[in-house]
Protein backbone atom coordinates (compact mmCIF):
# COMPACT_ATOMS: atom_id res chain seq x y z
CA UNK A 1 0.00 0.00 0.00
CA UNK A 2 1.21 3.49 -0.78
CA UNK A 3 2.11 5.90 2.00
CA UNK A 4 -0.84 7.93 3.30
CA UNK A 5 -1.37 11.31 1.61
CA UNK A 6 -3.31 12.81 4.48
CA UNK A 7 -2.47 12.04 8.07
CA UNK A 8 -4.61 13.65 10.77
CA UNK A 9 -3.54 12.99 14.36
CA UNK A 10 -5.58 13.74 17.49
CA UNK A 11 -7.35 16.71 15.94
CA UNK A 12 -9.19 19.05 18.32
CA UNK A 13 -11.44 21.65 16.67
CA UNK A 14 -14.68 23.60 16.98
CA UNK A 15 -16.46 26.87 16.38
CA UNK A 16 -15.90 28.60 19.72
CA UNK A 17 -12.57 28.84 21.51
CA UNK A 18 -12.37 26.35 24.36
CA UNK A 19 -15.54 24.48 23.29
CA UNK A 20 -14.32 21.89 20.81
CA UNK A 21 -16.76 19.66 18.95
CA UNK A 22 -14.04 17.40 17.61
CA UNK A 23 -12.13 16.19 20.69
CA UNK A 24 -9.64 13.69 19.42
CA UNK A 25 -9.95 12.36 15.90
CA UNK A 26 -7.27 10.69 13.81
CA UNK A 27 -7.52 9.49 10.25
CA UNK A 28 -5.43 8.62 7.22
CA UNK A 29 -6.18 8.64 3.51
CA UNK A 30 -3.93 7.25 0.78
CA UNK A 31 -3.86 8.22 -2.90
CA UNK A 32 -6.53 6.41 -4.89
CA UNK A 33 -8.43 5.41 -1.79
CA UNK A 34 -12.00 6.25 -0.76
CA UNK A 35 -12.40 6.71 2.96
CA UNK A 36 -15.81 7.33 4.52
CA UNK A 37 -16.49 8.73 7.95
CA UNK A 38 -19.80 7.68 9.48
CA UNK A 39 -21.39 8.25 12.84
CA UNK A 40 -24.48 9.63 14.53
CA UNK A 41 -25.62 13.24 14.24
CA UNK A 42 -23.44 15.56 16.26
CA UNK A 43 -20.47 13.21 16.20
CA UNK A 44 -18.32 15.98 14.73
CA UNK A 45 -17.91 14.45 11.28
CA UNK A 46 -18.52 17.65 9.32
CA UNK A 47 -16.55 19.73 11.79
CA UNK A 48 -13.60 17.35 11.35
CA UNK A 49 -13.62 17.91 7.57
CA UNK A 50 -13.96 21.66 8.10
CA UNK A 51 -11.04 21.57 10.52
CA UNK A 52 -8.81 20.02 7.86
CA UNK A 53 -10.16 22.51 5.27
CA UNK A 54 -9.27 25.44 7.53
CA UNK A 55 -12.83 26.65 8.03
CA UNK A 56 -13.15 26.23 11.81
CA UNK A 57 -10.90 26.83 14.83
CA UNK A 58 -8.08 24.31 14.88
CA UNK A 59 -7.21 23.84 18.54
CA UNK A 60 -4.91 20.87 18.69
CA UNK A 61 -3.40 17.85 17.01
CA UNK A 62 -1.75 17.84 13.63
CA UNK A 63 -2.54 17.39 9.96
CA UNK A 64 0.04 16.58 7.34
CA UNK A 65 -0.73 16.47 3.64
CA UNK A 66 1.78 15.09 1.16
CA UNK A 67 4.44 15.27 3.86
CA UNK A 68 3.80 18.89 4.69
CA UNK A 69 2.42 20.13 8.00
CA UNK A 70 -0.84 21.87 7.18
CA UNK A 71 -2.34 21.99 10.69
CA UNK A 72 -4.66 24.96 11.05
CA UNK A 73 -3.77 26.42 7.65
CA UNK A 74 -6.47 28.91 6.54
CA UNK A 75 -8.96 27.71 3.92
CA UNK A 76 -7.61 29.82 1.04
CA UNK A 77 -4.16 28.22 1.55
CA UNK A 78 -5.47 24.66 1.65
CA UNK A 79 -6.58 24.76 -1.98
CA UNK A 80 -3.06 25.83 -2.98
CA UNK A 81 -1.65 22.85 -1.07
CA UNK A 82 -3.82 20.47 -3.10
CA UNK A 83 -6.87 19.86 -0.96
CA UNK A 84 -10.31 20.33 -2.51
CA UNK A 85 -13.43 20.60 -0.38
CA UNK A 86 -17.09 20.23 -1.33
CA UNK A 87 -19.23 21.40 1.59
CA UNK A 88 -22.71 20.01 2.21
CA UNK A 89 -24.78 23.17 2.08
CA UNK A 90 -23.90 26.07 -0.16
CA UNK A 91 -21.64 23.92 -2.30
CA UNK A 92 -21.99 26.22 -5.34
CA UNK A 93 -22.51 29.96 -5.89
CA UNK A 94 -26.20 30.16 -6.79
CA UNK A 95 -26.04 33.79 -7.95
CA UNK A 96 -23.17 33.06 -10.31
CA UNK A 97 -23.29 31.26 -13.63
CA UNK A 98 -21.92 27.77 -14.14
CA UNK A 99 -18.95 29.27 -15.96
CA UNK A 100 -18.27 31.73 -13.15
CA UNK A 101 -18.47 28.92 -10.60
CA UNK A 102 -15.77 27.04 -12.49
CA UNK A 103 -13.63 30.16 -12.88
CA UNK A 104 -13.78 30.62 -9.10
CA UNK A 105 -12.86 26.98 -8.67
CA UNK A 106 -9.69 27.89 -10.55
CA UNK A 107 -9.21 31.17 -8.68
CA UNK A 108 -5.66 30.24 -7.71
CA UNK A 109 -4.59 29.38 -11.28
CA UNK A 110 -2.79 31.61 -13.76
CA UNK A 111 -4.94 32.81 -16.68
CA UNK A 112 -3.49 30.38 -19.24
CA UNK A 113 -3.81 27.37 -16.97
CA UNK A 114 -7.35 28.41 -16.03
CA UNK A 115 -8.32 28.42 -19.69
CA UNK A 116 -6.96 24.90 -20.19
CA UNK A 117 -8.72 23.52 -17.12
CA UNK A 118 -12.01 25.16 -18.11
CA UNK A 119 -11.81 23.48 -21.50
CA UNK A 120 -11.09 20.18 -19.78
CA UNK A 121 -14.03 20.56 -17.39
CA UNK A 122 -16.37 21.21 -20.32
CA UNK A 123 -14.92 18.23 -22.17
CA UNK A 124 -15.64 15.96 -19.24
CA UNK A 125 -19.15 17.28 -18.74
CA UNK A 126 -21.18 18.15 -21.84
CA UNK A 127 -23.99 19.12 -19.46
CA UNK A 128 -21.95 21.95 -17.94
CA UNK A 129 -20.64 22.93 -21.37
CA UNK A 130 -24.18 23.29 -22.65
CA UNK A 131 -25.30 25.58 -19.83
CA UNK A 132 -22.32 27.84 -19.18
CA UNK A 133 -24.42 30.94 -18.63
CA UNK A 134 -27.14 29.35 -16.50
CA UNK A 135 -27.21 30.62 -12.93
CA UNK A 136 -26.36 28.10 -10.23
CA UNK A 137 -29.73 28.57 -8.59
CA UNK A 138 -31.65 26.94 -11.45
CA UNK A 139 -29.77 23.64 -11.09
CA UNK A 140 -31.25 20.58 -9.39
CA UNK A 141 -29.58 18.98 -6.38
CA UNK A 142 -27.73 16.41 -8.47
CA UNK A 143 -26.61 19.00 -11.00
CA UNK A 144 -25.35 21.23 -8.17
CA UNK A 145 -23.32 18.34 -6.78
CA UNK A 146 -21.87 17.70 -10.22
CA UNK A 147 -20.91 21.37 -10.58
CA UNK A 148 -19.51 21.44 -7.03
CA UNK A 149 -17.23 18.50 -7.74
CA UNK A 150 -16.19 19.94 -11.11
CA UNK A 151 -15.43 23.22 -9.33
CA UNK A 152 -13.29 21.48 -6.71
CA UNK A 153 -11.41 19.53 -9.41
CA UNK A 154 -10.38 22.70 -11.28
CA UNK A 155 -7.17 22.87 -9.25
CA UNK A 156 -6.32 19.15 -9.68
CA UNK A 157 -6.37 18.41 -5.93
CA UNK A 158 -4.58 15.34 -4.64
CA UNK A 159 -7.23 14.99 -1.95
CA UNK A 160 -10.89 15.82 -2.29
CA UNK A 161 -13.11 16.00 0.78
CA UNK A 162 -16.89 15.83 0.46
CA UNK A 163 -19.42 16.57 3.17
CA UNK A 164 -22.51 14.40 2.60
CA UNK A 165 -22.30 14.46 -1.20
CA UNK A 166 -25.58 12.55 -1.61
CA UNK A 167 -27.75 14.38 0.95
CA UNK A 168 -31.18 15.06 -0.51
CA UNK A 169 -30.49 13.35 -3.85
CA UNK A 170 -32.72 10.83 -5.60
CA UNK A 171 -31.49 7.19 -5.33
CA UNK A 172 -30.54 7.04 -9.01
CA UNK A 173 -28.51 10.25 -8.69
CA UNK A 174 -26.85 8.90 -5.54
CA UNK A 175 -25.55 5.95 -7.58
CA UNK A 176 -24.21 8.33 -10.23
CA UNK A 177 -22.39 10.47 -7.66
CA UNK A 178 -20.82 7.40 -6.05
CA UNK A 179 -19.79 6.03 -9.45
CA UNK A 180 -18.14 9.37 -10.23
CA UNK A 181 -16.24 9.24 -6.93
CA UNK A 182 -15.08 5.71 -7.67
CA UNK A 183 -13.73 6.85 -11.06
CA UNK A 184 -12.03 9.79 -9.37
CA UNK A 185 -10.28 7.49 -6.90
CA UNK A 186 -9.21 5.20 -9.75
CA UNK A 187 -7.45 8.17 -11.31
CA UNK A 188 -5.33 8.42 -8.16
CA UNK A 189 -7.14 11.09 -6.19
CA UNK A 190 -7.63 10.48 -2.48
CA UNK A 191 -11.29 10.79 -1.48
CA UNK A 192 -12.42 11.50 2.07
CA UNK A 193 -16.13 11.85 2.67
CA UNK A 194 -18.68 12.11 5.42
CA UNK A 195 -21.95 10.31 4.74
CA UNK A 196 -25.31 9.77 6.41
CA UNK A 197 -26.07 7.29 3.66
CA UNK A 198 -23.62 4.98 5.42
CA UNK A 199 -24.33 1.61 3.81
CA UNK A 200 -24.17 2.82 0.23
CA UNK A 201 -21.10 4.92 0.97
CA UNK A 202 -19.22 2.07 2.64
CA UNK A 203 -20.00 -0.21 -0.32
CA UNK A 204 -17.93 1.98 -2.63
CA UNK A 205 -15.29 2.80 -0.01
CA UNK A 206 -12.00 1.12 0.78
CA UNK A 207 -11.97 1.98 4.44
CA UNK A 208 -14.18 3.66 6.99
CA UNK A 209 -14.07 5.41 10.34
CA UNK A 210 -16.86 5.55 12.88
CA UNK A 211 -16.95 8.70 14.99
CA UNK A 212 -19.05 9.35 18.07
CA UNK A 213 -19.01 12.34 20.38
CA UNK A 214 -16.05 13.88 18.62
CA UNK A 215 -13.79 10.82 19.00
CA UNK A 216 -12.75 7.80 16.93
CA UNK A 217 -14.97 4.88 17.86
CA UNK A 218 -14.03 2.27 15.27
CA UNK A 219 -12.16 1.95 12.03
CA UNK A 220 -11.41 -0.68 9.49
CA UNK A 221 -11.95 -1.96 5.99
CA UNK A 222 -15.27 -0.80 4.62
CA UNK A 223 -16.36 -4.39 3.98
CA UNK A 224 -15.65 -5.33 7.61
CA UNK A 225 -17.57 -2.33 8.96
CA UNK A 226 -20.53 -3.26 6.79
CA UNK A 227 -20.74 -6.71 8.37
CA UNK A 228 -19.85 -5.65 11.91
CA UNK A 229 -22.91 -6.20 14.05
CA UNK A 230 -22.18 -3.34 16.50
CA UNK A 231 -21.76 -0.85 13.64
CA UNK A 232 -24.81 -2.25 11.90
CA UNK A 233 -27.06 -1.82 14.85
CA UNK A 234 -25.92 1.67 15.72
CA UNK A 235 -25.28 3.29 12.35
CA UNK A 236 -26.40 1.28 9.40
CA UNK A 237 -30.13 1.49 9.71
CA UNK A 238 -30.82 -0.63 12.79
CA UNK A 239 -32.02 2.57 14.39
CA UNK A 240 -32.23 6.05 12.96
CA UNK A 241 -30.21 7.75 15.68
CA UNK A 242 -27.74 6.26 18.05
CA UNK A 243 -28.21 7.44 21.60
CA UNK B 1 -41.47 72.24 -15.61
CA UNK B 2 -41.72 68.48 -15.37
CA UNK B 3 -38.89 68.06 -17.88
CA UNK B 4 -36.66 70.27 -15.74
CA UNK B 5 -37.56 68.28 -12.61
CA UNK B 6 -36.66 65.04 -14.40
CA UNK B 7 -33.31 66.46 -15.54
CA UNK B 8 -32.54 67.67 -12.01
CA UNK B 9 -33.70 64.32 -10.68
CA UNK B 10 -31.29 62.44 -12.91
CA UNK B 11 -28.42 64.65 -11.73
CA UNK B 12 -29.22 64.24 -8.02
CA UNK B 13 -29.93 60.58 -8.68
CA UNK B 14 -26.58 59.97 -10.38
CA UNK B 15 -24.73 61.45 -7.41
CA UNK B 16 -26.82 59.43 -4.92
CA UNK B 17 -26.24 56.30 -7.02
CA UNK B 18 -22.44 56.66 -6.82
CA UNK B 19 -22.69 56.87 -3.04
CA UNK B 20 -25.30 54.13 -2.78
CA UNK B 21 -23.06 51.65 -4.63
CA UNK B 22 -20.62 51.88 -1.73
CA UNK B 23 -23.40 51.34 0.83
CA UNK B 24 -24.59 48.40 -1.21
CA UNK B 25 -21.08 46.89 -1.48
CA UNK B 26 -20.62 47.00 2.29
CA UNK B 27 -24.10 45.58 2.89
CA UNK B 28 -23.32 42.69 0.58
CA UNK B 29 -19.66 41.94 1.05
CA UNK B 30 -18.90 43.28 4.53
CA UNK B 31 -22.40 42.44 5.73
CA UNK B 32 -23.23 45.53 7.71
CA UNK B 33 -24.95 48.88 7.18
CA UNK B 34 -22.11 51.37 7.22
CA UNK B 35 -23.52 54.65 8.49
CA UNK B 36 -20.13 56.32 8.19
CA UNK B 37 -20.16 55.85 4.42
CA UNK B 38 -21.75 59.26 3.83
CA UNK B 39 -18.83 60.92 5.64
CA UNK B 40 -16.53 59.51 2.98
CA UNK B 41 -18.41 61.70 0.49
CA UNK B 42 -17.64 64.76 2.62
CA UNK B 43 -14.00 63.77 2.96
CA UNK B 44 -13.66 63.20 -0.76
CA UNK B 45 -15.14 66.61 -1.51
CA UNK B 46 -12.84 68.37 0.98
CA UNK B 47 -9.69 66.51 -0.08
CA UNK B 48 -10.43 67.69 -3.62
CA UNK B 49 -11.02 71.30 -2.54
CA UNK B 50 -7.67 71.25 -0.74
CA UNK B 51 -5.96 69.93 -3.84
CA UNK B 52 -7.63 72.61 -5.97
CA UNK B 53 -6.55 75.37 -3.59
CA UNK B 54 -2.92 74.30 -4.03
CA UNK B 55 -3.17 73.86 -7.76
CA UNK B 56 -4.71 77.34 -8.05
CA UNK B 57 -6.63 78.81 -10.92
CA UNK B 58 -6.65 76.10 -13.50
CA UNK B 59 -7.87 77.32 -16.82
CA UNK B 60 -11.42 76.19 -17.36
CA UNK B 61 -11.99 73.78 -20.20
CA UNK B 62 -14.60 74.69 -22.79
CA UNK B 63 -17.93 75.64 -21.24
CA UNK B 64 -17.09 74.00 -17.90
CA UNK B 65 -16.48 76.10 -14.80
CA UNK B 66 -13.36 74.15 -13.92
CA UNK B 67 -10.16 72.98 -15.50
CA UNK B 68 -8.15 69.80 -15.60
CA UNK B 69 -6.97 70.51 -12.10
CA UNK B 70 -10.37 69.57 -10.70
CA UNK B 71 -10.24 66.26 -12.54
CA UNK B 72 -6.79 65.65 -11.09
CA UNK B 73 -8.19 66.71 -7.71
CA UNK B 74 -11.02 64.20 -8.08
CA UNK B 75 -8.57 61.40 -8.82
CA UNK B 76 -6.45 62.50 -5.86
CA UNK B 77 -9.55 62.63 -3.63
CA UNK B 78 -10.63 59.18 -4.79
CA UNK B 79 -7.25 57.74 -3.83
CA UNK B 80 -7.17 59.65 -0.54
CA UNK B 81 -10.70 58.62 0.43
CA UNK B 82 -9.99 54.99 -0.47
CA UNK B 83 -6.99 55.12 1.86
CA UNK B 84 -9.11 56.75 4.56
CA UNK B 85 -11.72 53.98 4.21
CA UNK B 86 -9.00 51.33 4.59
CA UNK B 87 -7.60 53.19 7.60
CA UNK B 88 -11.02 53.29 9.30
CA UNK B 89 -11.45 49.57 8.59
CA UNK B 90 -8.02 48.87 10.03
CA UNK B 91 -8.72 50.91 13.18
CA UNK B 92 -12.41 50.17 13.78
CA UNK B 93 -14.17 47.51 11.73
CA UNK B 94 -11.27 45.07 11.22
CA UNK B 95 -10.56 44.52 14.94
CA UNK B 96 -14.30 44.06 15.58
CA UNK B 97 -14.60 41.55 12.72
CA UNK B 98 -11.63 39.57 14.05
CA UNK B 99 -13.36 39.33 17.40
CA UNK B 100 -16.41 37.89 15.68
CA UNK B 101 -18.57 40.92 16.48
CA UNK B 102 -22.10 40.68 15.11
CA UNK B 103 -23.34 43.05 12.45
CA UNK B 104 -25.22 45.26 14.91
CA UNK B 105 -21.98 46.02 16.75
CA UNK B 106 -20.44 47.03 13.44
CA UNK B 107 -23.43 49.29 12.71
CA UNK B 108 -23.02 51.09 16.04
CA UNK B 109 -19.29 51.37 15.50
CA UNK B 110 -20.04 52.97 12.13
CA UNK B 111 -22.15 55.63 13.90
CA UNK B 112 -19.15 56.40 16.07
CA UNK B 113 -16.80 56.49 13.10
CA UNK B 114 -19.25 58.82 11.32
CA UNK B 115 -19.26 61.30 14.23
CA UNK B 116 -15.48 61.36 14.41
CA UNK B 117 -15.04 61.73 10.65
CA UNK B 118 -17.63 64.52 10.40
CA UNK B 119 -16.15 66.52 13.26
CA UNK B 120 -12.65 66.07 11.91
CA UNK B 121 -13.82 67.80 8.72
CA UNK B 122 -15.17 70.64 10.84
CA UNK B 123 -11.90 70.81 12.77
CA UNK B 124 -9.65 70.79 9.71
CA UNK B 125 -11.63 72.82 7.17
CA UNK B 126 -14.00 74.90 9.34
CA UNK B 127 -17.78 75.35 9.17
CA UNK B 128 -18.15 77.79 6.29
CA UNK B 129 -19.32 76.77 2.84
CA UNK B 130 -16.69 76.31 0.14
CA UNK B 131 -16.73 76.19 -3.62
CA UNK B 132 -14.44 74.61 -6.18
CA UNK B 133 -14.67 77.62 -8.44
CA UNK B 134 -16.23 81.05 -8.48
CA UNK B 135 -16.88 81.01 -12.20
CA UNK B 136 -20.41 81.77 -13.23
CA UNK B 137 -22.01 79.45 -15.68
CA UNK B 138 -24.84 79.91 -18.08
CA UNK B 139 -27.29 77.05 -18.33
CA UNK B 140 -27.82 75.63 -21.79
CA UNK B 141 -31.06 74.33 -23.13
CA UNK B 142 -30.56 70.59 -23.64
CA UNK B 143 -34.20 69.83 -24.45
CA UNK B 144 -37.04 72.28 -24.94
CA UNK B 145 -37.60 73.94 -21.53
CA UNK B 146 -34.91 71.83 -19.87
CA UNK B 147 -31.81 73.79 -18.86
CA UNK B 148 -28.67 72.34 -17.38
CA UNK B 149 -25.28 73.77 -16.53
CA UNK B 150 -22.40 72.37 -18.57
CA UNK B 151 -20.92 71.12 -15.28
CA UNK B 152 -24.06 69.16 -14.57
CA UNK B 153 -24.06 67.51 -17.98
CA UNK B 154 -20.41 66.61 -17.45
CA UNK B 155 -21.15 65.11 -14.03
CA UNK B 156 -24.03 63.08 -15.41
CA UNK B 157 -21.94 61.68 -18.26
CA UNK B 158 -18.99 60.88 -16.02
CA UNK B 159 -21.20 59.19 -13.42
CA UNK B 160 -22.68 57.02 -16.16
CA UNK B 161 -19.21 56.08 -17.41
CA UNK B 162 -18.04 55.19 -13.90
CA UNK B 163 -21.05 52.95 -13.29
CA UNK B 164 -20.50 51.21 -16.62
CA UNK B 165 -16.81 50.63 -15.84
CA UNK B 166 -17.65 49.25 -12.42
CA UNK B 167 -20.28 46.96 -13.89
CA UNK B 168 -17.77 45.54 -16.37
CA UNK B 169 -15.21 45.13 -13.59
CA UNK B 170 -17.59 43.20 -11.32
CA UNK B 171 -18.94 41.15 -14.19
CA UNK B 172 -15.80 40.07 -15.97
CA UNK B 173 -12.63 40.55 -13.89
CA UNK B 174 -11.52 37.73 -11.64
CA UNK B 175 -11.36 40.09 -8.66
CA UNK B 176 -14.88 41.30 -9.40
CA UNK B 177 -16.04 37.70 -9.58
CA UNK B 178 -14.35 36.97 -6.26
CA UNK B 179 -16.19 39.95 -4.75
CA UNK B 180 -19.54 38.64 -5.98
CA UNK B 181 -18.62 35.17 -4.74
CA UNK B 182 -17.80 36.50 -1.29
CA UNK B 183 -21.07 38.41 -1.23
CA UNK B 184 -22.90 35.13 -1.58
CA UNK B 185 -20.77 32.80 0.53
CA UNK B 186 -17.53 33.83 2.26
CA UNK B 187 -16.88 30.20 3.27
CA UNK B 188 -17.15 28.83 -0.26
CA UNK B 189 -15.08 31.75 -1.58
CA UNK B 190 -12.32 30.85 0.89
CA UNK B 191 -12.51 27.19 -0.15
CA UNK B 192 -11.90 28.37 -3.72
CA UNK B 193 -8.74 30.14 -2.56
CA UNK B 194 -10.11 33.68 -2.39
CA UNK B 195 -8.25 35.75 0.18
CA UNK B 196 -10.95 37.44 2.21
CA UNK B 197 -8.65 40.23 3.41
CA UNK B 198 -7.84 41.22 -0.16
CA UNK B 199 -11.52 41.32 -1.16
CA UNK B 200 -12.33 43.44 1.89
CA UNK B 201 -9.54 45.89 1.02
CA UNK B 202 -10.79 46.22 -2.55
CA UNK B 203 -14.34 46.71 -1.35
CA UNK B 204 -13.19 49.70 0.70
CA UNK B 205 -11.07 51.04 -2.15
CA UNK B 206 -14.02 50.94 -4.55
CA UNK B 207 -16.60 52.34 -2.16
CA UNK B 208 -14.19 55.02 -0.92
CA UNK B 209 -13.27 56.12 -4.44
CA UNK B 210 -16.91 56.20 -5.57
CA UNK B 211 -17.91 58.12 -2.43
CA UNK B 212 -15.20 60.70 -3.15
CA UNK B 213 -16.48 61.18 -6.70
CA UNK B 214 -20.04 61.54 -5.44
CA UNK B 215 -18.79 64.09 -2.93
CA UNK B 216 -16.91 66.13 -5.53
CA UNK B 217 -19.86 66.03 -7.93
CA UNK B 218 -22.22 67.08 -5.18
CA UNK B 219 -19.86 69.89 -4.16
CA UNK B 220 -19.54 70.98 -7.76
CA UNK B 221 -23.26 71.22 -8.38
CA UNK B 222 -24.15 72.70 -4.96
CA UNK B 223 -21.46 73.63 -2.44
CA UNK B 224 -19.20 72.05 0.14
CA UNK B 225 -20.34 71.92 3.75
CA UNK B 226 -19.13 69.66 6.58
CA UNK B 227 -22.64 68.18 6.85
CA UNK B 228 -23.06 67.58 3.10
CA UNK B 229 -22.47 63.85 3.44
CA UNK B 230 -24.67 63.52 6.49
CA UNK B 231 -27.51 65.18 4.57
CA UNK B 232 -27.16 62.50 1.89
CA UNK B 233 -27.18 59.62 4.37
CA UNK B 234 -30.88 58.88 4.13
CA UNK B 235 -31.05 59.13 0.32
CA UNK B 236 -28.02 56.80 0.07
CA UNK B 237 -29.58 54.13 2.25
CA UNK B 238 -32.96 54.50 0.60
CA UNK B 239 -31.33 53.98 -2.78
CA UNK B 240 -29.33 50.96 -1.62
CA UNK B 241 -32.34 49.34 0.05
CA UNK B 242 -34.68 50.22 -2.79
CA UNK B 243 -32.25 48.57 -5.19
CA UNK B 244 -32.19 45.39 -3.16
CA UNK B 245 -29.25 45.97 -0.81
CA UNK B 246 -27.10 44.00 -3.15
CA UNK B 247 -26.86 44.46 -6.84
CA UNK B 248 -24.91 47.27 -8.44
CA UNK B 249 -27.60 47.96 -11.00
CA UNK B 250 -30.14 47.96 -8.18
CA UNK B 251 -28.24 50.66 -6.31
CA UNK B 252 -27.99 52.77 -9.48
CA UNK B 253 -31.70 52.48 -10.28
CA UNK B 254 -32.46 53.08 -6.60
CA UNK B 255 -30.34 56.24 -6.68
CA UNK B 256 -32.08 57.53 -9.79
CA UNK B 257 -35.49 56.72 -8.28
CA UNK B 258 -34.66 58.68 -5.13
CA UNK B 259 -33.30 61.63 -7.12
CA UNK B 260 -36.34 61.72 -9.38
CA UNK B 261 -38.78 61.34 -6.48
CA UNK B 262 -37.13 64.23 -4.61
CA UNK B 263 -37.21 66.55 -7.57
CA UNK B 264 -40.63 65.59 -8.89
CA UNK B 265 -42.14 65.97 -5.43
CA UNK B 266 -41.58 69.74 -5.48
CA UNK B 267 -44.16 69.93 -8.25
CA UNK B 268 -46.83 68.90 -5.75
CA UNK B 269 -45.48 69.68 -2.28
CA UNK B 270 -43.58 72.71 -0.90
CA UNK B 271 -39.83 72.51 -1.63
CA UNK B 272 -39.09 72.58 2.11
CA UNK B 273 -40.44 69.05 2.43
CA UNK B 274 -38.21 67.67 -0.30
CA UNK B 275 -35.81 66.17 2.23
CA UNK B 276 -38.61 64.02 3.66
CA UNK B 277 -39.23 62.26 0.35
CA UNK B 278 -36.42 59.67 0.64
CA UNK B 279 -37.65 58.91 4.13
CA UNK B 280 -41.19 58.24 2.91
CA UNK B 281 -39.82 56.21 0.03
CA UNK B 282 -37.73 54.15 2.47
CA UNK B 283 -40.80 53.46 4.62
CA UNK B 284 -42.80 52.48 1.56
CA UNK B 285 -40.10 50.07 0.39
CA UNK B 286 -39.73 48.49 3.81
CA UNK B 287 -43.48 47.99 4.03
CA UNK B 288 -44.18 46.84 0.52
CA UNK B 289 -41.06 45.18 -0.78
CA UNK B 290 -38.40 44.80 1.92
CA UNK B 291 -36.13 42.79 -0.36
CA UNK B 292 -35.90 45.80 -2.69
CA UNK B 293 -36.83 46.12 -6.32
CA UNK B 294 -34.16 43.72 -7.54
CA UNK B 295 -33.44 41.66 -4.44
CA UNK B 296 -34.36 38.01 -4.38
CA UNK B 297 -36.91 37.07 -1.74
CA UNK B 298 -35.56 35.69 1.53
CA UNK B 299 -32.86 33.15 0.94
CA UNK B 300 -32.87 30.06 3.08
Amino acid sequence: MTAPLLIARNVVAGYVAGLPIVHDVSCEVSPGEIVTIIGPNGAGKSTFLKAIAGLVRFEGGSVTHDGRDVSGLPAHEMVRVGVGFVPQTGNIFTNLSIHENLVLGGHTLAAQELKRRLARAYDVSPFLAGRKTSLGRVLSGGQRQMLAVARALMTDPKLIMLDEPTAGLAPKVVDEVFADLRRLAQSGVAVLMVEQNAKAALRISDRGYVLAEGRNRMQGKAADLLTDSAVGEAFLGGRKHAS
Amino acid sequence: MIGQAIADGFLTGAIIALGAIGVSLSLQILRFANFSHSELLTWGAYIAVTFVSFATAGVSVGPLSFGWQLLAATAFAAAGTALLAILVDWLVFGPLRNRGANHLTLVFASFGAALILRNLVLLIWGPEARYYTNELQIAVEVFPDVRMLPDQIFVLALAFAIVLALHLFLRFSRLGMAMRAMAESPALARICGVEIGKVIRWTWILSGALAAMAGVFSGLTVQLRPEMGFNLLLPLFTAAILGGGGSLIGAVIGGLAVGLAENLSVLVIPAGYKAAVPFLLLLAVLFLRPQGLFGAAERS
